[in-house]
């Protein structure tokens, strides 16, 4: 085989693009390894990682007139979701909280996970409340 | 003559190109209708849905099993006919905007290597288009392949840098993972026996993943830059990493710590890009030979305007046929488009009566439709639909809903599979903690 033979070629629209895709790649990506998605792994290249590894569980509460009751979300919502909500998605969370605020006539709707990490070591929780009446949500523990 | 250009604009063999792309789209054809359809069961359900980006959230319907699957069947029907008929731009550009709208549309598939698909139709989209009966050996311009190589060298680079954490260098995650199936236990106790501690054991198997991604991406790079050399050094090294690419994912598959069908497409991309020349032209030749023996001998029976009408026709047939044959929601519509597509194109054909070979993609769409019911017959997908759905209707209260899909199901099921016990239960006294069906397949156990 000779040498690669590259035509001369001044930089044109196809590199434009070039440059935009390869950009747009690095560009989904970094934003997690500088700190800026939290726990959102999503298109970090993030595969079996020490976050996936995590024991976890999500619990969904209710109030009502002073009184809290816990949501079967297994019932409500199919179990393909249980991902997502372990992962502490803020997307996610926000739009179960609301999503359960039309369901009913909660007062409040709370969201709280549960993780351990894969050497045993507890995960501060995260929880998030949104207030049915104004629609606000509150975060506390570490946002993911 | 800059070192860009040099480094994009470098021809490739037509036999990489060739290889790649027909035996890619057809694994990403089986991905979409036989591993990922069966998850639409729960798109949309209790009206709930979140996709991946908040702009699509604002502007997209909600998702619905109908849809997600429709989508899935078209982009693999497309898949198959770009695979058989060749990569041109705009089949490239509608399968990449199907595929990727597939997984954009929910947070429910929360598999990474799906977008990592997107990017790599993407990178199609630069494949040059080229005539079935140009040699293989012949040289054309490697742009897409050298955006597709630089794209694996960066995906590899980031799946380096995110092992870089403590638990992973300890190997606890490896450790949790494998305790779903515990196939490197073997490996661990042979290890033990000669004197290396499980600590010790999983941090080293978890720690050298690291330098041999990182070696991954460099190789990468290299033979996208190097893919007109022929010397020693280079064959060498395409060598090595094509053996550390085989023994990376080959042991991801083997000892179970699967990703859908990610491997799979690694250990091609593998293969495409280190194996020397001359065996990527036997291979793609051994590869294309009956497709394109297929093709020619459809291409000089089928011809004229009366031919191609008539090839469009039975194409149409058959892509409806198997829509309403497939019994999965949205396999009618899709296969509905397709068919309309084949009309259009037959019919666009026949009347400009030039192009080269137009019979091929009319032909590949009516083996995809083929494939497509050969594939739902032999696989779990409408099992494992029904299954799924019938397990989240009974337990949100819609118990005749449950009972219908678990029916369903049964129907589909395999051969070891007994749903009748599983059933009594719904039948006589639904409970809303009632088991979902026992499963042959393992795929469900790992997400990532």
């Amino acid at each position: 085989m000779g040498e690669p033979q590259a035509s001369a070629r001044k930089f044109g629209l196809i590199d434009v693009v070039t440059v935009a895709f390869l950009v747009l790649q690095i560009g989904m990506t970094l934003p997690y390894y500088l700190g800026w998605r939290g726990e959102d792994e999503r298109f970090s290249w993030r595969m079996f990682s020490s976050v996936y590894a995590r024991d976890c569980r999500v619990v969904t509460v209710e109030q009502r007139a002073g009184k809290r009751q816990r949501v079967d979300l297994e019932s409500e919502l199919p179990s393909a979701w249980g991902d997502a909500l372990e992962f502490a998605r803020p997307a996610v969370i926000e739009a179960l909280l609301r999503w359960r605020c039309r369901q009913g006539d909660a007062d409040e709707v709370h969201y709280v996970r549960f993780c351990k990490e894969a050497d045993g070591t507890i995960v501060a929780p995260i929880r998030s409340v949104i207030d049915c009446g104004n629609a606000e949500i509150r975060v506390d523990g570490v946002l993911p | 003559m800059s070192a860009w250009h040099r480094y994009f604009d470098a021809d490739v063999p037509v036999a990489r190109l060739r290889l790649f792309s027909t035996v890619f789209l057809l694994l990403l054809a089986f991905d979409a209708c036989f591993v990922m359809s069966w998850r639409g069961f729960a798109y949309g359900e209790a009206g709930f849905n979140v996709a991946h980006f908040a702009w699509l959230d604002a502007i997209q319907p909600l998702p619905s099993s109908a849809s997600y699957i429709g989508l899935l069947l078209l982009a693999g029907i497309v898949a198959v006919v770009m695979a058989l008929a060749g990569v041109s731009r705009w089949r490239a550009i509608t399968l990449c905007g199907l595929f990727s709208y597939g997984w954009m549309q929910s947070q429910l598939d929360t598999y990474q290597h799906h977008y990592f698909i997107s990017l790599i139709l993407f990178c199609l989209i630069f494949f040059p288009k080229v005539d079935r009966t140009v040699p293989a050996s012949r040289r054309v311009a490697g742009r897409g392949y050298a955006l597709l190589g630089t794209t694996v060298a960066v995906l590899y680079f980031f799946t380096a840098i995110a092992k870089m954490d403590a638990v992973w260098l300890r190997g606890d995650t490896m450790r949790r993972i494998d305790r779903v199936h515990g196939n490197l236990a073997p490996l661990e106790e042979f290890f033990a026996g000669l004197g290396v501690g499980p600590d010790a054991f999983w941090s080293v198997l978890a720690t050298q993943v690291i330098p041999l991604e990182l070696f991954m991406s460099g190789a990468y790079l290299f033979a996208v830059a190097t893919r007109g050399h022929s010397d020693s050094r280079t064959r060498n090294l395409c060598w090595l990493a094509l053996v550390a690419a085989v023994g990376l994912h080959g042991g991801i598959e083997f000892f179970g710590l699967k990703i859908g069908m990610f491997s799979y497409y690694m250990l091609l991309l593998a293969f495409v890009f280190f194996l020397p020349t001359r065996v990527v032209v036997a291979v793609a030749g051994a590869v294309r030979w009956p497709v394109d023996a297929l093709l020619a001998a459809v291409g000089s029976f089928v011809s004229g305007r009366a031919g191609i009408l008539g090839l469009s026709g039975v194409a149409a047939v058959l892509l409806l046929g198997v829509g309403l044959a497939a019994d999965l929601p949205g396999s009618f519509g899709a296969c509905g488009l397709a068919a309309a597509g084949v009309v259009v194109a037959g019919g666009l054909a026949a009347g400009r009566n030039r192009g080269s070979k137009p019979s091929d993609p009319i032909f590949a769409a009516g083996v995809a439709a083929v494939l497509l019911l050969w594939g739902l017959s032999l696989s779990h997908v409408r099992f494992e639909f029904y299954g799924y759905r019938g397990t989240w209707l009974t337990r949100s209260g819609d118990v005749a809903g449950g009972l219908a899909a678990f029916e369903k199901a049964r129907r589909y099921a395999p051969p070891d599979v007994l749903l009748n016990e599983q059933l009594q239960p719904v039948r006589d006294l639904p409970r809303k903690d009632v088991a979902p069906p026992q499963k042959s397949s393992e795929r469900l156990q790992q997400t990532p």
